[in-house]
């Protein structure tokens, strides 16, 4: 048996709306700095960075972020520039905080 | 610029390009006199023609002009890349899946303007074209119209055809609009398609920014820059060859002018296949 639907109020539907556009931009606008600052806590975690280490932890963090969700559906040259942009910000990111 | 800005399919490809690649895409918002916002920019006005100084005003200002046409006072910045793509593919009546990657959506708005310039070409022409992208051969006779799959093919297999193939139509609207082409190191074959299909495609580009005068005067410059950073996309996902200087794919083991055995990369993203400590590896 199905129960009255209960329509809803200007501000759920507000709230709903709000929700839908939220999750809109969310898709739109990716942003790497997660990406960045779980490699900066390998970083951290690894104490001492020698260049071999700091190769590796790069090679981690770019890999993280090319096996993300957001690059599944990309073309291969989407693909490739996204990751030589992220391995670039990645290369500043060490060169400041090493 | 602040993290919210970053825009997937723009931020990366105009962050990655070189003073000679910004160069157009600055002339094209420059063209637009009156409306653009550029040369009101403290970046542009302290550091200009320094294009790489101000990057994020170069992109703020395409996603600007973009948004003109999308009712931008609800936005706090202009409308994503993907948008003003997706709203210049409608422009030019492309018919596209709604979850086309932003290169197959380039891909459609290249090959729709290359269709009309290959009509307008003679038959010696279109020969040169359909070999110029590598598909002379897999045709039998020559077809009036442009053979949009087996082109379109052709460029995703192969990321020296897709760039060759963006190189000339970017250049063929440089020379429209700037009044002179590219700064890029060609080989014989390329500088010749340059020439040749100038005329053409800059025939179809003219005939369109007529039109442009009466129905919106923001695709004078989203057009252009789509057209270029299409060709930026391509170009900076390919490599150089240390021995020539040729552009080559990841796919390659050897280049494909001097014949040159190519290294597998550089640093991180040469080992990106490899799996690093219980990373996925790149699908």
């Amino acid at each position: 048996m199905v129960g009255n639907k209960v329509p809803l109020t200007d501000a759920q539907r507000q709230q709903r709306r709000r929700e839908k556009l939220k999750k809109q931009a969310a898709r739109e606008r990716f942003n790497p700095a997660p990406y960045l600052g779980q490699a900066l806590r390998d970083l951290v975690l690894a104490q001492e960075v020698s260049p071999d280490l700091l190769l590796k932890l790069k090679q981690k963090a770019v890999n993280r972020f090319a096996s993300s969700e957001t690059l599944l559906k990309e073309g291969p040259s989407s693909k490739e520039v996204l990751i030589r942009y992220f391995s670039s910000l990645v290369d500043d990111f060490f060169s400041k905080e090493v | 610029m602040s993290d919210n800005d970053f825009d997937f399919d723009l931020t990366p490809v105009i962050s990655l390009a070189g003073q000679e690649d910004l160069d157009p895409l600055v002339g094209y918002i420059l063209k637009a006199n009156l409306t653009e916002g550029l040369t009101k920019n403290d970046e542009y006005r302290r550091y200009a023609p320094d294009h790489e100084k101000y990057r994020g005003a170069i992109e703020h200002e395409i996603r600007a002009f973009g948004g003109n046409s999308f009712l931008n006072i609800f936005r706090a910045s202009g409308p994503s890349y993907r948008e003003i793509v997706q709203d210049v593919a409608d422009k030019f009546d492309v018919r596209y899946p709604k979850d086309a990657s932003i290169e197959t959506l380039e891909d459609l708005i290249l090959l729709k303007i290359a269709g009309q310039a290959y009509e307008k070409m003679n038959q010696k022409e279109r020969q040169e074209f359909l070999d110029t992208l590598g598909v002379g051969s897999l045709i039998s006779a020559l077809p009036k119209s442009l053979p949009v799959a087996v082109v379109q093919a052709a460029i995703q297999a192969s990321g020296a055809s897709a760039l060759n193939f963006t190189l000339i139509v970017a250049n063929a609207v440089s020379r429209a609009l700037l009044g002179h082409g590219l700064t890029f190191a060609a080989n014989a074959s390329l500088s010749r398609a340059f020439s040749l299909f100038a005329g053409p495609i800059g025939w179809v580009i003219t005939g369109i920014w007529t039109l442009l005068d009466l129905a919106g005067p923001a695709y004078r410059v989203t057009i252009p820059c789509v057209v270029h950073i299409a060709m930026l996309r391509r170009k900076l996902a390919m490599k150089t060859c240390p021995k020539c200087g040729a552009r080559y794919a990841r796919s390659q083991k050897f280049c494909s002018e001097c014949g040159q055995k190519l290294p597998d990369g550089d640093g991180a993203v040469a080992s990106l296949p490899v799996k690093a400590d219980g990373d996925e590896k790149l699908s």
